[in-house]
């Protein structure tokens, strides 16, 4: 079936396209291209004054893995004040910080995402985690394991082992896993905590596993996906996080990367400074420079919105610390397995609050101050910073200056008095939207064929109106289009579909297994075999998905 | 007074067997709808919805003034949220009910179920018969319960009445169950037939009035016998509520007071009195 998409304004960047009128046709769920005059066109919507772009991908949102369920259990009153229906197609659900399963997926559809990625899926809670993003329906789904605080990875480290054994066991642990990608979160740190270390700077040693340093961790691991060629370098959530003064740290941490691609996550939260009277201050502009500066660092905000929401996050040390912040004030502090950790805090932000008001301005500047949209991407690190629903709210704040002077407005004058967001005229466009929230991150994750709409992509397409209010525009888009099923119309799911699952399967020497194995059977409470997540469970786990496996080709060598 | 008919809502003879919730019945929410409007109001029963006309059968007109007749012990949430005019429930009431209402008056004739006045902010609520567990508590998730207002229970109360308790006062006149006031933060409980096992368990604040324990809880501390010139006060400012509250001591009396619960932040009190 060949449908027709007439007289939109279409942004692709992967194809040069931004902006023009032109007509985009799909069959049977694939981009194709103009087909030969007199061919028989099934479907033609006339689109005049729409703008369309790719469906959108949000490469870090925590809709699975343990913590999510943790936030949801922890805060019955966020899932009570935020009831969802059903409706003649969706299942009811609710939830606003930490959203049932159903309603994630509908709601993620609904504002033209098509692909959403768990950035710390804990490989020993894997089939876990892919039976919970099995249950988020409409859009494509892929995880990204955690590795570096493990005992298994830190022995190898205090080892000296051969950066060939870290590769088969980071290639090993990406397919056993069914993952996308390795995230590293405080490196090593999340181990020391259990050590009673309350902190761990990048050349700070591991107590028990003397010598591993977080320098050491990333570089290992960068090495290791750089030569395996997994598309998406290591997915780095830095030392101390939400610490003044770790500006330095992050810094520090590009350079540790000794070149090799890196991913800065939620590097907002990784930018303060110790200026000003209060000792906190914005690092945004020497982040920004280094991004700029450094081609091979990728970067996801994580910006934070004013509201009620819940952080979640592997960093048991930082979450420990925050604990006393929470508001309400609960929280869970935990180990998982022993490998890892876990911590779910509620959090109010406020826009008086003088750190809220800054950490808002100073995500905003990172935004603003970092020229290339190829290399730094839409997050709120959901739902840390904000819960995914306010990403409308953000892209206006981004493409409207008056709006964001008149929200900067409101924030705490002391914070506004340092910050730099006033004088920033930058406006982003619509073709560096389409940048930043599809081509790139499909680009940066090495996905073939989402985030673009050119001949052979998957029809994964979002239509909006042209509306100056980009808020509203991105709320609520007039249709998207699911692997060529038109799943919503005016903002509302029509058909619901369960979306594929993302991984990788880098090669490796299968002798690691046998370690591995022996090391499972002595100290873990499964086998390897139960940790494994075989290719036929996928579709058993996430209602009938399919397995998307990407080339681990593209070898980008350092630069 | 008005002189208009208090809106009387009569339950039909034949009542839906799921549950049902009619927090919408409340004076600030039927305020200025025509009677025709008040009819198609939807009702969540179980997974449908029912309208009002589907359910009762209604007279009279002042929405400031409510009656609720039949069997309706099925019926959740009556007057949640509720913030002015009076609702009396002719009958039993379900779960829920006065749940976060911040003013006006609630009395019920019968019993009613669990978590009544949860989280009530303010307001009063009156109810004849008995009630059931978690009396002016936090529903689960919430970090406080009643924070203001005052419930008055003729009846007996089930466990765990004043759980995470903020302010306001809760006043029986016959026995509360056990874990009385259990991680209570302030506020005033007082039951003048006793209260079962644990009473206090993990209060930080507030106070606990009883004729008597039937054991100390071994993380509270004190008992000294003394005399409080504002349990005077209290005690008189209570006898216009009648009842066996009428006969409360006017008059100084000595009483032993029990601070804790020690395992937590301690400075809760519970006091046994002469009552």
């Amino acid at each position: 079936m060949l449908i027709k998409l007439s007289g939109a304004r279409v942004f692709d960047p992967t194809q040069n396209w931004n902006g023009e009128v032109r007509d985009i046709f799909m069959r049977d769920g694939r981009m194709v291209a103009e087909p030969e005059p007199g061919a028989r066109i099934d479907e033609t919507y006339s689109l005049p004054g729409r703008v369309i772009m790719a469906g959108a991908i949000d490469m870090h949102t925590h809709i699975g893995g343990g913590k999510v369920n943790i936030a949801r259990m922890m805060l019955p009153e966020d899932h009570r004040r935020d009831l969802v229906e059903r409706g003649e197609h969706t299942r009811s659900g609710c939830g606003c910080a930490a959203p049932s399963t159903l309603t994630a997926g509908y709601r993620y559809a609904e504002m033209g995402y098509t692909a959403c990625f768990e950035p710390a899926m804990l490989p020993v809670n894997a089939r876990q985690a892919h039976l919970e993003m099995g249950d988020t329906p409409m859009v494509d789904k892929g995880a990204y394991a955690m590795l570096g605080s493990d005992d298994f990875f830190l022995r190898m480290m205090v080892a000296q082992e051969d950066q060939r054994a870290i590769n088969d066991y980071v290639a090993f642990t990406l397919n056993a896993a069914q993952a996308m990608a390795i995230k590293v979160v405080n490196p090593g740190g999340i181990s020391a905590f259990k050590f009673n270390q309350r902190s761990l700077d990048l050349d700070e040693s591991h107590v028990h596993y003397q010598g591993v340093t977080p320098r050491k961790v990333v570089l290992a691991l960068a090495r290791a996906l750089e030569e395996l060629s997994v598309p998406h370098p290591l997915h780095i959530h830095g030392c101390n996080l939400g610490v003044p003064g770790n500006v330095e740290t992050t810094l520090d941490t590009i350079a540790a990367s000794e070149g090799f691609p890196i991913h800065l996550t939620h590097i907002q939260f990784h930018s303060y400074g110790t200026e000003g009277p209060r000792k906190f201050s914005s690092g945004a502009a020497r982040i920004a420079e280094a991004i700029n500066n450094n081609p091979h660092v990728t970067a996801d905000v994580g910006q934070i919105l004013f509201n009620q929401t819940v952080t979640a996050s592997g960093d048991s040390m930082a979450q420990h610390r925050n604990a006393h912040h929470g508001s309400p004030r609960k929280s869970v502090v935990m180990d998982i397995e022993c490998d890892a950790g876990c911590g779910v805090v509620p959090f109010r932000y406020r826009d008086k609050n003088f750190v809220n008001a800054l950490q808002w301005a100073i995500g905003l500047e990172i935004f603003l101050l970092t020229n290339d949209p190829w290399r730094i991407f839409l997050t709120t690190d959901h739902p840390n910073g904000a819960p995914f629903t306010s990403y409308p709210h953000l892209i206006r704040l981004l493409m409207d200056k008056p709006f964001r002077d008149e929200m900067f407005a409101r924030i705490d004058p002391d914070a506004a008095a340092l910050s730099t967001l006033g004088s920033i005229t930058r406006e982003y466009t619509l073709a560096e939207i389409a940048i930043m929230t599809r081509a790139a991150p499909a680009r940066i994750l090495g996905l073939q064929d989402c985030g673009r709409l050119g001949p052979g992509a998957s029809a994964d397409i979002v239509v909006y109106r042209d509306d100056a209010n980009r808020e509203d525009m991105f709320t609520k888009p007039e249709y998207v289009f699911k692997g060529g099923v038109r799943v919503v119309k005016d903002g509302k799911i029509q058909q619901v579909t369960w979306g594929n699952v993302h991984v990788v399967k880098p090669e490796y020497d299968r002798a690691i297994e046998k370690r591995v194995s022996a090391y499972y059977d002595r100290y873990q409470t499964i086998s390897l075999n139960s940790l494994r997540v075989r290719d036929d469970e996928i579709p058993l786990l996430s209602n009938g998905a399919e397995l998307r496996v990407h080339t681990c080709a593209r070898h980008r060598g350092k630069p | 007074m008005s002189a208009l008919a208090p809106l009387i809502f009569t339950a039909q003879d034949v009542l839906p067997a799921q549950r049902m919730d009619i927090s919408a019945l409340t004076p600030q929410r039927l305020a200025g709808l025509p009677l025709k409007e008040i009819m198609t109001l939807s009702l969540p029963c179980g997974k449908r919805r029912l309208s009002v006309a589907d359910v009762f059968t209604v007279q009279g007109e002042d929405t400031a003034n409510i009656i609720i007749k039949g069997a309706v012990s099925r019926f959740d949430r009556m007057g949640a949220t509720m913030s002015e005019g009076s609702l009396m429930v002719e009958g039993d009431a379900g779960a829920y009910l006065g749940q976060g209402m911040t003013g006006g008056l609630i009395t019920v004739k019968g019993a009613v179920g669990i978590f009544a006045a949860a989280q009530m902010r303010g307001g009063a609520i009156d109810i004849s018969g008995d009630a059931g567990d978690f009396l002016g508590a936090a529903v689960p998730g919430e970090m406080q319960g009643m924070a203001g207002g005052q419930v008055r229970v003729r009846g007996n109360v089930g466990h765990r009445a004043g759980d995470r308790m903020r302010r306001g006062a809760i006043l029986i006149e016959g026995r509360v169950g056990d874990y009385a006031g259990s991680r209570m933060l302030a506020g005033t409980l007082m039951a003048l037939k006793g209260c079962g096992t644990h009473p206090g368990y993990g209060m930080r604040r507030g106070t606990l009035i009883f004729p008597n324990l039937n054991a100390i809880p071994a993380t509270f501390n004190g008992g000294d016998r003394q005399t409080f010139g504002v349990l005077t006060l209290l005690f008189r400012s209570l006898q216009k509520l009648g009842g066996g509250f009428a006969q409360l001591p006017t008059e100084p009396i000595v009483v032993q007071r029990y601070l804790g619960d020690r395992s937590g932040d301690g400075r809760g009190e519970i006091i046994v009195a002469p009552l």
